[in-house]
Parts: C-alpha cells; sequence; structure tokens
C-alpha cells in the first residue's frame, strides 16, 4: 500500500471514524483502524462491533492494499502533524512507513484479515431522506428509551419507516415520547427497526443536516449511508411493544400551559419532593393550576401557576422528574396537557408548532397517597 | 495461539451435527459430565459448526469463522466464565468491568489455550448477567448465529439482590433470541438452579479414553505425555492439568535449568538466582529443591553404576552437593528468602563441582 494524503484530509477522516473506535475493547484488533488505500481514495473504518464508521477520503494512491493501524495513536500522530502532504508506505502486513515534511514514523499495525467484516447491508436506493429530517426525530424521541436492563427491547428507539412518512418511538415504561414526520423523500420498503440510542447518536454526530441519507438494510444491521460516510449499527430483537394501546385517545380534560412557568414550578418543588419518587402533586381547577408536595421528614411546599384548564377539576400526581424531561424537548413555548383521570396517562404536546412533524409525549401518572 | 483439536466425544457431536443439520438444534443446552473432559470445549466445537463458512462437513477447520472461534476473536462468540466480583458502583461501570476481567481471561487463553479450574469466590453475578443480555439483545454482528458458552454454570448464583437480572436472564433462556445458542456447563448439575436447569437440554459428555487423553497431551503437553500420566488421568485431560503430574514436571525443567546455569558458570547462575522470587520458600521452591536433590542423587548413581565412570566424576562432590541441597531445603521451612538461599547454594555446587 502506497498513498500521499493532506494532514487535513486524513485528520478529518480520522476524526469520523475514531468516534467508532472503542476506548476499552474485547478484541485487541477494534483498537485500530482500518486503511484502505483503492482507486477512488483512502477509505478508513472502526467500529466497536456495536457500530461500525467507514468514510472515504481523497487521496493519491499509487498502490493499493490495506492495513489497521492503532486509532489512538494515528490520531495523535496525525494531529501534531505539520500541515502537509502525508506519505504512507507499508512494509508487508504489519508495519507502515508515515513520513511528512521531516518527519518519519514507522508503525505497528495488525493485518488486515483480522479486522471484523463488515456487514452487507443493501443499499438499493429505495430508501432516501435528508440527515435533517432524521435528525429531528432523533432530538425529540431518543432521550425517552430505557435505560435499564430488564427489558432490552425498550433500551432501544423503535423507528417504523412506512410509505409516506416515517415515525420514531421510545419509552421506558413511564413516560413516552413519538414523532411522526411526513415524508418528501421516498421510502419504497416498509420497516420496523428497533435502534440502539448509541448508533442514533453517532448518527447525529457524523452527519450534516443537509446530508443526502440512504438507508440501507440486512436481517440484523441497519447501514446509513451519505456520499462519503457510512453508518452502520446492530439492531435490537424485537418485538416492539404495542404502544399505540397506551396512548389515551379519550383524554377530556385539556390545560394549555406556558412551558417555562411550568418547568420553573416543577424545578421548585422537585426539590423538596421525595429523591426516591420524586412525587408532586397537580391540582387543576378554573384558570389555575396548583402544584404541591409533602415529604413527611422534610416539608412541604405549594405554588400556583395560571393555565388555562377546560373540564372538571382534577389532581394527579407525578414524578416531576419525568414531566420535567418531556417538557425540555417541546419545541413551543406553549404545552397542551391532557387527562382522563388520576390514574390514566396524560400527554403532554406542543401548541402552534409551525412544523408538518407530529409530536406527542405521554407521562404516567404517580397514585397519590391520601 | 489457538485452541487444541477437541478430542473423543463422536457420538455426541454426531448428534448435535445432525440436529444442526435438521436445523433442531435446541437453543440452551446444559453441558454435564466430569470435571475436565472437554465441556466447553464442546461450546467452542459447536461455535465452530454454526459459525463456519467453510464447505460441508462443518467445521471445516480452515475459514475464518473457524480460525476466529479457535482463537477466541469471533465477534459472535461470548464464553463467559466465573469472574470475581465487580468493585461496588454504578451498574453499568460493574458491566464494564466485567467485560474487561473476561477478556482478559480470553486473551490468557488466546496465549496458553489450557485452563484448570477457577478459583472458589469467583462467580457469574449480576453485572454478568446484565452483560450477557446486552450482548444477547443485539442483533449479531456478521449476520449468522450467536454462541453463548457459560462455564461453570452451577456458579450462576441466586440474585437475590438483583432479581430483575436473574429473571431477565430466566427469560433470555426461556425464549433465545433466533440463531442464538446458550452452552452452560457443569460438572455439578445438581448445584445449577432448578429454574435454569429446567430451561436448558441436557448433553451428558463421559469420560475420554486414554489414547485420547494421551493424543491430546501429545500436543499440547508432550512431557505429561506417559503412559503413567494417563493412567492417573482417568479419562479427564483436567485431571492432569495442574496436577502433581504437571507440577512435578514443571519442577524437574526448572531443576535442569538451574543445574545447567550453575555448570556454566557464576554469571549464568547468578541470571537464574535473580529470577527466583525472593518471597515464598515453601510450596514451589521447596519442590525445586526437591527435584534438584533427587537430579543430583541420579547423576551420582550413575557415576557409581555399572559402566560409570568414577574416575571422571567426582562422586564426593555431588553427593555432598546433595547433602547442601537437603540442608537448603529444611532452612526452606523457615523464615528464609529463597533468592538468597538459592544464591548460596549456587555458590556451593559450583565450588563443589570444581573442586
Amino acid at each position: 500500500m502506497k498513498f500521499t494524503i493532506t494532514r487535513e484530509q486524513l485528520q478529518e477522516g480520522l476524526t469520523a471514524v475514531a468516534a467508532a473506535v472503542p476506548t476499552k475493547t474485547t478484541l485487541p484488533v477494534l483498537a485500530n483502524i482500518l486503511l484502505e488505500a483503492t482507486k477512488d481514495g483512502l477509505r478508513l473504518s472502526g467500529t466497536d462491533l456495536d457500530i461500525a464508521v467507514v468514510t472515504m477520503v481523497p487521496a493519491a494512491v499509487d498502490q493499493e492494499g490495506a492495513i489497521t493501524l492503532p486509532a489512538r495513536k494515528l490520531v495523535e500522530l496525525v494531529r501534531e502533524l505539520p500541515s502537509a502532504g502525508i506519505r504512507m508506505t507499508t512494509q508487508g502486513e504489519q508495519r507502515v512507513t508515515i513520513e511528512c515534511g521531516r518527519s518519519k514514523f514507522k508503525l505497528l499495525g495488525l493485518p488486515r484479515e483480522e479486522f471484523p467484516s463488515f456487514p452487507q447491508v443493501a443499499f438499493d436506493g429505495s430508501s432516501k431522506t435528508t440527515a435533517r429530517e432524521l435528525q429531528k426525530l432523533i432530538a425529540h424521541v431518543a432521550f425517552a428509551a430505557s435505560t435499564e436492563e430488564s427489558r432490552p427491547v425498550l433500551n432501544g428507539v423503535l423507528w417504523q419507516l412506512l410509505p409516506d412518512r416515517m415515525r420514531m418511538v421510545a419509552t421506558n415504561g413511564h413516560r413516552l415520547a413519538k414523532m411522526e414526520i411526513p415524508m418528501q423523500s421516498t421510502v419504497a420498503q416498509q420497516a420496523e427497526l428497533i435502534v440502539p440510542p448509541k448508533a442514533l447518536e453517532q448518527f447525529r454526530k457524523l452527519f450534516g443536516p443537509d446530508d443526502e441519507i440512504e438507508i440501507g438494510r440486512s436481517d440484523n444491521h441497519l447501514g446509513f449511508r451519505s456520499a462519503t460516510t457510512q453508518v452502520f449499527t446492530r439492531l435490537i430483537e424485537g418485538p416492539y411493544p404495542n404502544y399505540e394501546q397506551v396512548i389515551p385517545r379519550e383524554n377530556d380534560k385539556v390545560a394549555t400551559v406556558e412551558k417555562a412557568s411550568l418547568m420553573s414550578a416543577l424545578r421548585r418543588m422537585s426539590i423538596v419532593a421525595s429523591d426516591q419518587t420524586h412525587r408532586i402533586r397537580m391540582a387543576f381547577g378554573d384558570g389555575s393550576c396548583r402544584l404541591s408536595v409533602t415529604t413527611p421528614d422534610l416539608g412541604e411546599a405549594q405554588e400556583e401557576i395560571t393555565v388555562s384548564y377546560e373540564g372538571e377539576a382534577l389532581d394527579i400526581g407525578f414524578n416531576a422528574n419525568y414531566l420535567l424531561e418531556v417538557l425540555k424537548y417541546m419545541p413551543t413555548d406553549e404545552v397542551r396537557l391532557t387527562f382522563k383521570a388520576p390514574e390514566r396517562a396524560a400527554t403532554v404536546e406542543p401548541v402552534g408548532w409551525d412544523d408538518p412533524a407530529a409530536y406527542l409525549t405521554l407521562v404516567m401518572p404517580l397514585r397519590l397517597l391520601d | 495461539m489457538s485452541m487444541y483439536p477437541f478430542v473423543g466425544h463422536h457420538m455426541v457431536r454426531q448428534q448435535l451435527s445432525a440436529a444442526i443439520g435438521a436445523d433442531r438444534l435446541p437453543q440452551v443446552l446444559l453441558v454435564t459430565g466430569p470435571r475436565g473432559v472437554g465441556k466447553q470445549r464442546l461450546g467452542l466445537w459447536l461455535a465452530q459448526v454454526l459459525l463456519c463458512t467453510g464447505p460441508e462437513p462443518r467445521p471445516c477447520g480452515a475459514c475464518k469463522g473457524c480460525a476466529r472461534v479457535l482463537g477466541l476473536t469471533h465477534p459472535d462468540l461470548h464464553w463467559f466464565v466465573p469472574v470475581p466480583r465487580p468493585k461496588p458502583g454504578d451498574a453499568d461501570k460493574q458491566v464494564d468491568e466485567v467485560a474487561e476481567l473476561l477478556e482478559a481471561v480470553m486473551a490468557e487463553r488466546r496465549q496458553t489455550p489450557l485452563w484448570s479450574a477457577p478459583d472458589g469466590m469467583l462467580a457469574h453475578g449480576v453485572s454478568s448477567a446484565r452483560l450477557l443480555q446486552r450482548q444477547a439483545s443485539l442483533t449479531p454482528v456478521e449476520g449468522g448465529w450467536r454462541v453463548f458458552i457459560i462455564g461453570h454454570a452451577e456458579r450462576l448464583v441466586a440474585q437475590e439482590s438483583s432479581p430483575e437480572a436473574a429473571n431477565a436472564l430466566l427469560k433470555l433462556l426461556e425464549e433465545p433470541p433466533r440463531r442464538s445458542l446458550f452452552v452452560l456447563t457443569t460438572a455439578e448439575p445438581g448445584l445449577v438452579l432448578p429454574t435454569i436447569r429446567s430451561r436448558a437440554t441436557p448433553v451428558r459428555l463421559g469420560r475420554l479414553q486414554a489414547r485420547e487423553v494421551l493424543e491430546f497431551l501429545a500436543v499440547a503437553k508432550p512431557e505429561l505425555a506417559t503412559d503413567r500420566v494417563v493412567a492417573q488421568a482417568n479419562g479427564s485431560i483436567g485431571a492432569v492439568l495442574g496436577s502433581a503430574a504437571e507440577l512435578r514436571a514443571k519442577a524437574d525443567a526448572a531443576a535442569d535449568t538451574f543445574l545447567d546455569a550453575v555448570s556454566e558458570g557464576p554469571v549464568r547462575a547468578m541470571e537464574r538466582v535473580l529470577r527466583q522470587a525472593p518471597w515464598q520458600a515453601r510450596g514451589e521452591f521447596t519442590t525445586l529443591l526437591d527435584a534438584v536433590a533427587e537430579r543430583l542423587a541420579m547423576r551420582a548413581q550413575r557415576a557409581l553404576g555399572p559402566g560409570g565412570r568414577v574416575s571422571s566424576v567426582n562422586v564426593a562432590g555431588i553427593l555432598s552437593g546433595v547433602d547442601r541441597v537437603l540442608q537448603a531445603r529444611e532452612r526452606a521451612q523457615g523464615n528464609v528468602n529463597p533468592q538468597l538461599l538459592l544464591a548460596v547454594l549456587a555458590d556451593e555446587l559450583s565450588a563443589l563441582e570444581a573442586g
């Protein structure tokens, strides 16, 4: 293998790929980046076996070939090199010489064969979207995924690709976020995927909002591809629980609240709330919501905020943290809360959002003790 | 270095192969049988069959899949062995720590693909169960099967502190994700949690035949491949490893290097002495002295025996050497520094050899 590349281009490629390289690894070769010199340029790949990132950078290739090199050392080295052409030449399967200006390095790597093979994901061009659309979904939904291991399927984010729209759902059983956007782009193949949030986070970092993204999949993997970069991820084994049945359809009590004032009141209340349950009480009545909390060994607090409320008076308990969390992701200044009864799920939605997307979150109430 | 060849158990292998061929392999197996007959090794063999990409009959033993299973680097092979309890703290960190501990064990096994029974305190704890679950919940890395080997399944402890992890594990074994195989192994099926035992299909491995043990030792431990050792092994390779016979062979080899070093002059001798740790005079060090005394006695015997060239060898010198070694052995039972003891001994022996 023999090629020349500019420092900037190599660094850009390495930064993208290094994000997938694990800091602690179970297989020694995973601490390495795979460099493949091809006639189209230099292809860099890194993986922690859950997620793989492949990116292509332009390089003048004299001789094709491949090697894997320790990611951390390579990134450090390239960062310190002067801004000039870098020339890499391999000697055998495991050694490489790196020359740049008057510096010369010899690095030891591992043979290409030891690097895990990449998932065969079919990009047939049938499913396309822009990174902006996907990033919007991720930003509003992924937070709600569970971090507990008792139900692995809830650790993932459900992503449904339908003919004219796509939908993302995540929940931990106590709160749920769901967003649906009409697709300007095309999805020929319907699919239901459960994606690890780590992969979505990687996606958010690696693609710019205007990138055209092609979606590909195989039995076990999902792939995203832009013109230069590809991200692959393993999926979580389904099936995803039927979340539709928990979304209330008959909530007849509706409160419209200014988000900022509700959030600051909730934050104040949660200080006095129990550290275990974070339970607070909300009493909705005519034109106002009275928040209160009583913690036996700590004290109590009350606050009243103005809301516009329609329906019978209602006393309902919530985990303040769950409410704050869903409010944080609400894109509008005003939000609508709907209820049915103190033991039934409440929904939180944006009010007057100037966006084609439909966004809904759901929070389960807590039983009030008295 | 990759795993040593798998010996014996041809009937079981045939049955399992047939089950795989007919696509009716039970996804949770509990492999039982005496210690050291290759229960975990059977798990690796099954992994090889399932992950082999070569031609039939599988495993072909030559493809990338087979090579990576035997080299313990296949990403869809997960081998769980009992590990120390991780430090108390965040559950996620504990799981990461267990992953690292397991990786350290695997790195060791890649270097020397022989293992002995784990220490009594080690177990499969909550964090191991979590790690197992985390890995099992994701689709395979390479699109084929995922194989989980859980050695010493009797050490899957009841998780009173964390019923969620235990229940999740049971659920996993009850409804394994598609294309995943769990091979639990144990020499003491009676100690395996009944809730786990009832979810697994038993596979019984018998003792190996003497020639199979010999065949294995000839490859893995040629110095132990003798009929005496094989007879004592009673059909268990594990019984040989870490046994008296193995320790003995190790001590004999160490004694030879020591005596050679003494004959090669003071520099060599001191080099060897410095490699002796300056603590723990009893145990391994004492065995070494025994072996040295025996070696010297054998030399004297040879020299005196029929056809021995008494004139050219200083028999008296050798015998007083034996005496010195035995004195050193006696001192070694007290509170002494074995490194110094060995240095003095080396000095004395070389003086006797010269004189």
